[in-house]
């Protein structure tokens, strides 16, 4: 065993510490947020990023990367992820867009999207979840009807994360109205502006650009839009998720607000607060390690090559459950600060609470419900013999 | 980085776990109760494969050590496996013991060793005198100690809190699997109690918490070893975790064995007595949160690897 980082993944940490102190404003919560400044500051830092060669850093030479190990992309992610994710959207076209159009695109989506991608040009949003298709996915109805050269595409989106600041759709359509239900699905990659796509915001406590809905009216769809083969696209899916794996570094974040939480507060607020509560927020920095050591696990067998899908949905269980843990401490710690003046000392840490606790309910419900992984979980365990 | 233990250290677990399987299994723990004499016969069979011999100050060997307090873990092995170990670098000294004061209890005292009580500020006293503190049906082994002045320091508690949580670890997987196995030949209502999710989502708590405390297990290995500084809170973060995880692997375990699991007859009910000395001594659960907020607040919480900017 080892858990000391690679001086690669350590000099990455410093590179991208400098960056984001030059880059970022002092008050940056996102680009999430009801300031489009934020939104701007996303796009100017990706572009940065892209110019240095830091989107592509894993990606093949053959594509434009560096070729550069799993290690050094988790070192990635957990510094964008604890400092904000100032790469807004696009934290997305690393996790599991640009591998998707690596494995399953064709050679004139390779091309077109991998350079943009790796230049940070480029937002998408994932066209999955439907009004009647949630967890059920492959139950799925928008439906792309035949026609002359190509397909009309007509039907439903909702939770469309990034729609409204995206300039691409990975989009599930059914090809094969007849088909088992997850047979005849297909993945399409249509531009948002494209005439009949319509992007509609959903108003919610999670703050603005994360839900929205999209409507398809008769969108026309030709055989270049398709990713992978027509009616094959649940393994599409199935293939491209498997890429997401750790998804987000939630804990890094988490551990980065328990730990300022003592010194953002002040010593006369910190230590007036109740042994409960000191022993909640302690406990949840057991989680947050305990969170990270089961991340590290999954990706030490990834740079092997190697998927224990048990593994990974213990990993997102626990670091999701995490996430509401240190939101509700972290509250209850600022305690009435959170609804109070939002200009009173420490308004920087108490807004950085705030927003964590409201991003934070989506965590068991977001990229596969919490009961999905116990599922997915239960499943490895050969609980039910098949 | 690479989180796998040594393959070297596996195999000394399976020869360990082999060894004890092929002498007895559980029956050690039956035995011993009713012959505490028998602890000694189980201390000299460990002997036999080098266990005490083992250089714990080389990392394979003490992944190895670790390795076989879960395995003495997975049949409630009554014998302080983690306690000996943890002596093994200090003088005169064969069996070290965590106490919270003078007159503590503390497990297997009884046994004809060297002990030393070692308290949690790091100082340390010999045993003078331990007494079986009334055979109690959750601490068969539990003695009442009397110690010698407090007259030296020793960095060891770090090392035998995390040993004693590779015990507790062996102990919790051991009833994970032996619940996940209940539960599929159970039939109730024409199917196995494992068709319904309620009982399928209980258990991914139990392994959820397992493989958590797992993890942790091996990393607070490799982190006492790497940086010292930190080791105490470290082994409290880890006990912490431990503690709270054999809450969550017991209590499924008895609800979904039924009446079953409180039988000595059944396997789970000597993991769960028997795994309540490592968790009540010398603190449970809130004393242990409270010891480590305060831990932390003397030495902070590091990472393995540290994210974010400062404040």
């Amino acid at each position: 065993m080892n858990f000391r980082e690679s001086p690669e993944a350590e000099s990455l940490r410093d590179q991208l510490r400098a960056m984001m102190a030059d880059l970022l404003p002092e008050d940056f919560l996102g680009g999430f947020t009801n300031d489009p400044a934020d939104m701007d500051t996303t796009e100017a830092f990706c572009r940065e990023l892209g110019s240095r060669g830091l989107i592509s850093l894993t990606w093949p030479s053959e594509y434009g990367g560096q070729g550069r190990g799993t290690w050094e992309q988790m070192a990635l992610r957990e510094e964008m992820w604890a400092n904000y994710e100032p790469r807004g959207a696009q934290y997305m076209n690393v996790n599991w867009v640009a591998p998707a159009l690596m494995r399953f695109g064709s050679q004139d989506q390779k091309d077109r999207h991998l350079p943009a991608i790796a230049a940070g040009e480029e937002v998408w949003c994932q066209g999955f979840s439907e009004p009647e298709a949630g967890s059920d996915l492959a139950s799925l109805r928008t439906a792309a009807k035949p026609t002359v050269g190509g397909w009309e595409i007509s039907g439903q989106k909702v939770w469309t994360s990034y729609a409204t600041v995206a300039q691409w759709i990975f989009l599930l359509a059914r090809t094969d109205p007849v088909a088992e239900k997850h047979h005849g699905i297909t993945v399409f990659i249509l531009p948002l502006d494209r005439p009949g796509i319509e992007v509609r915001p959903i108003r919610s406590m999670v703050g603005p650009h994360h839900l929205n809905e999209v409507f398809l009216d008769g969108v026309w769809a030709g055989p270049e839009d398709v990713m992978g083969e027509v009616n094959d696209g649940w393994r599409v899916v199935r293939e491209t998720l498997a890429f997401e794996r750790v998804g987000i570094a939630r804990y890094a974040r988490c551990e980065r607000l328990l730990l300022e939480a003592p010194t953002a507060l002040g010593e006369g607020r910190w230590s007036a607060l109740p042994l409960t509560l000191t022993a909640r927020w302690a406990m949840a920095l057991v989680h947050t390690r305990q969170a990270r050591i089961l991340a590290y696990r999954v990706i030490d067998k990834q740079s092997s090559g190697r998927v224990d899908p048990g593994e990974v949905a213990a990993y997102r269980i626990a670091v999701t459950k995490l996430e509401q843990e240190v939101a509700e401490v972290l509250m209850d710690a600022v305690g009435e600060l959170a609804s109070g003046d939002p200009d009173e000392e420490p308004w920087k840490f108490v807004r950085a609470v705030e927003d964590h606790w409201r991003y934070a309910q989506a965590a068991t419900v977001a990229s596969g419900s919490v009961e999905m992984q116990r599922i997915l979980l239960a499943r490895s365990m050969d609980l039910v013999r098949r | 980085m690479n989180t796998e233990l040594a393959l070297e250290a596996i195999e000394f677990e399976q020869t360990v776990s082999l060894s004890l399987g092929a002498t007895g299994g559980f029956e050690h723990a039956r035995r011993a109760e009713l012959d505490p004499g028998h602890r000694i016969w189980i201390g000299d069979h460990l002997g036999g494969l080098d266990l005490w011999d083992m250089d714990v100050s080389q990392e394979t060997q003490l992944e190895a050590a670790a390795l076989a307090c879960r395995a003495a873990g997975r049949i409630a092995l009554p014998y302080p496996v983690a306690e000996r170990v943890a002596a093994i670098e200090l003088k005169g000294t064969d069996a070290i013991g965590l106490v919270a004061h003078d007159r503590a209890l503390l497990a297997h005292a009884d046994l004809p060793l060297r002990w030393t009580a070692l308290s949690l500020d790091g100082r340390t006293a010999p045993v003078e005198a331990a007494s079986p503190s009334g055979r109690t049906t959750l601490g068969s082994f539990v003695c009442r100690i009397e110690v010698a002045p407090w007259e030296s320091e020793a960095d060891a508690g770090a090392l035998l809190v995390v040993l004693q949580c590779w015990t507790l670890l062996g102990m919790l997987q051991a009833a994970q699997e032996m619940t996940a196995s209940y539960v599929r030949d159970r039939r109730q209502f024409g199917q196995s109690l494992a068709e319904f999710q309620s009982v399928q989502f209980a258990l991914t708590d139990v392994a959820v918490a397992t493989q958590g405390l797992e993890e942790l297990c091996k990393y607070t290995t490799w982190a006492i070893v790497n940086r010292p500084a930190e080791a105490l809170t470290d082994a409290f973060v880890l006990r912490s975790a431990a503690l709270e995880a054999a809450e969550t692997t017991f209590r499924v375990g008895h609800q979904l064995y039924g009446a079953i699991g409180f039988c000595d007859e059944s396997d789970i009910s000597w993991l769960s007595r028997h795994s309540q000395a490592l968790r009540r001594l010398p603190s449970g659960r809130s004393q242990t949160e409270a010891a480590l907020v305060q831990l932390i607040g003397r030495t902070g919480f590091y990472s393995p690897v540290t994210t974010g900017g400062p404040t």
